[in-house]
């Protein structure tokens, strides 16, 4: 995971949209595509700026980079089965701490995370904010998801009824 | 986070189009295409969307499994599906680059549907895919309840039912990734394929012969993995200069018989054949930078596999199986790390020159074995024994091979496939020194027992094998079902053996087990109802006691 140019104890300065500044090891800042090619093009001196990150999300962020790096670090010395066992209590904990830290967020919270990670290209946390949106449509009529999203529909009658038709497969 | 941004607003809506696809790509395709009418934002998200996933699941009714029913469905919103595509293309030409397109379905005995493929094949392919997925066999990952209704289905007609793939597919410049099942893959002499990007091929009950498959290789120049199992038509298969190719696995493909390979990059090949009566020839040179070979029903023979293994110093991974031409196996390879030898029945003596080798596994007949393999740290052994009349010799010769391995650190593996196979002869355990002084984990492995099985006679054998190992795990099959019986042991000081008793066993260097027990733990996994039970027992006299506790019965009451 780590790169030549990075070592452990050097900390990377971020600051968020609203001009707060988060202190990050780079180990952990690895995590993210965008810093991590910051460090490989050796311009991460000073304080970074993270224009479209205000700095509750970039906070939650660092909470979820820096669990995920802890797990990378723990030594190894087991026998290949016992590591293997380890490995798979180690991947439902971490499930298990991935579920109730996107859980206890509410919906604008999992917006904003969903554009920081975006932005930071930070894939695993993404895809955790994704799937969590895509579990709350998941089985709804559209209707009920524009309720649920404050969703308002700017079609006539004459056009959903077209764009049903024209769709007709997915509503049959 | 602060809690005072305002519910009301639609912020979902104001995500940039990109996370949008991302969340749709986490629902089922028919619920992702239902999201085009939320709102004139949405649809445009829906009509940008670069995937398309068609699957079986997508026309069942919920409470109608007629296949005639079926059947109808399925070609009437094929039909709207391939228009509303049609559409979507016409709406939106911005859409420059699909990423995927799968189409996983079952053909039935359609020759209706054929036409709807195409031009839902021919849309993607216009609109630049990247991951193109046809696959029309029954498929594995598809996790639907849809192949359990075909009481009218012929067999015989099955085998038929290919998809004849456009010749458009084989030139398609955008492709990255190409995966076939149950298509017909012809080329036409003259004309050729260009999938000057594709990085990954893989085909599964593909009919295509020798001159198609051939040219498909050489018009993929960039192609880094390939998987080619089920298939048909081919004979010989010839691979050179594929500069990128990385991985190659072929698996049961009917007519092949010869591979001819000349890759500097590739670094792990697998040839698995084994279900065929007519092993496959291989010559591959110049593989320098091969990791990992697994060969299975080969047709290599013991100098030409010299040969081979000599050659290529970054080996790390070896398997043989089936390999019906092998007798005397010499390897030769300081970088060896696995070595599996399997089922390669007329094998009587194996040589290995591998100092660096981790883990060995053996399942076959009994083998005379030379070796410096001084790094072992793991072997599994696994002889079929056809019931030895002489049961004395077999365990002469058994004891011989594990002597061989006192060396080992971590663990044995023994298979058998009757308790009965394993014995040690009374009178031997006098004469013989025990094989295995140093070892920490015994494990036996018993594929079925017999009425008269009993666990305390195996774990005395076993102690006499390997006295103060430190674990025994006994895992054997009953009635269908499957126990597994595991033993910790700790010891008294191990003292030399003095000879001090005349009724003890002769486990030379190191003084009899009986006498040095201290304590013993005891774990059962049941796979019937009980699922973990453990107790511990004091002193040498618990064989008495192990049988009684680990039947059934006993451990029902107990629970």
């Amino acid at each position: 995971m780590s790169t030549p140019s990075v070592s452990v104890n050097r900390v990377l300065k971020l600051k968020s949209s609203d001009g707060e500044i988060f202190e990050v090891k780079q180990t952990v800042a690895v995590q993210s595509g965008v810093l991590k090619q910051m460090m490989e093009d050796g311009c991460t001196e000073g304080e970074i700026p993270l224009n479209n990150v205000d700095s509750p999300t970039l906070a939650k962020i660092i909470e979820w980079c820096n669990k995920h790096h802890d797990n990378d670090v723990e030594g190894r010395v087991l026998s290949e089965e016992r590591e293997k066992e380890k490995e798979k209590e180690k991947a439902a904990d971490m499930k298990k701490w991935e579920s109730e830290f996107i859980d206890a967020l509410n919906r604008d919270e999992i917006y904003f995370l969903l554009t920081g990670s975006n932005y930071m290209d930070i894939k695993e946390l993404l895809d955790c904010a994704a799937q969590k949106v895509a579990d709350m449509v998941k089985g709804k009529t559209p209707e009920a998801i524009r309720e649920m999203f404050n969703i308002q529909s700017d079609f006539t009658e004459e056009e959903e009824e077209a764009i049903r038709k024209e769709n007709q497969w997915a509503f049959d | 986070m602060k809690k005072t941004r305002i519910q009301k607003v639609d912020m979902i809506s104001e995500l940039p189009e990109p996370i949008l696809h991302h969340i749709l790509s986490f629902l089922d395709f028919r619920q992702a295409a239902q999201t085009c009418v939320l709102s004139k934002n949405w649809e445009r998200v829906w009509l940008t969307y670069p995937v398309v996933d068609i699957y079986n699941g997508l026309f069942y009714f919920p409470f109608h499994s007629k296949k005639e029913v079926f059947r109808r469905r399925r070609l009437r919103l094929l039909d709207s599906l391939e228009k509303s595509l049609r559409n979507r293309h016409h709406h939106c030409k911005d859409l420059v680059s699909m990423k995927k397109f799968n189409m996983v379905m079952e053909i039935l005995e359609d020759q209706e549907f054929a036409p709807f493929v195409d031009k839902c094949v021919s849309y993607s392919i216009r609109c630049n895919v990247k991951k193109l997925k046809l696959d029309f066999g029954l498929d594995d990952d598809d996790d639907d309840d849809s192949d359990d209704d075909d009481d009218d289905n012929d067999e015989g007609d099955r085998e038929n039912r290919w998809y004849n793939l456009p010749q458009m597919v084989l030139c398609a410049k955008s492709l990255e990734v190409l995966k076939l099942g149950k298509c017909k893959l012809g080329l036409p002499i003259g004309s050729d394929v260009k999938l000057s990007y594709l990085r990954k091929l893989h085909l599964h009950e593909v009919d295509i012969n020798n001159h198609a498959i051939n040219n498909l290789f050489s018009g993929c120049p960039l192609i880094e993995e390939m998987i080619i199992g089920e298939c048909e038509g081919f004979e010989s298969i010839e691979l050179f200069g594929l500069s990128k190719i990385n991985n190659i696995l072929m698996f049961d493909n009917w007519d092949f018989n010869r591979l001819d390979a000349k890759l500097l990059n590739v670094s792990s090949l697998s040839i698995l054949d084994k279900g065929k009566f007519r092993p496959f020839d291989i010559n591959v040179t110049d593989c320098t930078n091969l990791k990992n070979i697994e060969l299975e029903g080969a047709s290599i023979k013991d100098v030409s596999l010299y040969k081979l293994i000599s050659e290529l110093s970054l080996l790390e991974s070896l398997y043989l199986g089936s390999c019906c031409k092998l007798k005397r196996v010499k390897i030769s390879s300081p970088s060896l790390k696995t070595l599996k030898i399997s089922n390669c029945y007329k094998v009587v003596e194996l040589m290995i020159d591998s100092p660096n080798l981790r883990h060995f596994t053996y399942d076959g007949g009994m083998i005379s074995l030379c070796s410096n393999a001084l790094a072992l740290s793991n072997i599994d052994l696994c002889f079929k024994l056809i019931k030895f009349d002489n049961q004395t010799q077999w365990y002469v010769k058994l004891a011989e091979l594990l002597t061989k391995f006192h060396s080992f650190s971590e663990t044995v593996k023994l298979q058998v496939s009757e308790d009965e196979d394993f014995n040690v002869p009374k009178e031997l355990r006098e004469t013989l020194l025990s094989p295995l002084f140093s070892g920490k984990c015994f494990k036996l492995l018993i594929k079925e027992t017999s009425q008269t099985f009993s666990i305390a006679k195996v774990v005395d054998d076993i102690l006499s094998i390997a006295p103060h190992t430190k674990m025994i795990s006994i895992e054997y099959g009953y009635f269908g079902g499957w126990s597994e019986t595991s033993f910790e042991f700790s010891y008294k000081k191990p003292s030399v053996y003095k000879g001090e008793d005349s009724s003890c066993f002769k486990s030379h260097p190191i003084s009899c087990w009986q006498h040095c027990i201290e304590e013993l733990k005891l774990e059962i996994h049941n796979t019937d109802r009980i699922d973990i039970k453990g107790c511990s027992l004091d002193g040498a006299e618990f064989l008495e006691k192990i049988d009684g506790l680990c039947t059934l019965r006993s451990m029902m009451k107990l629970a």
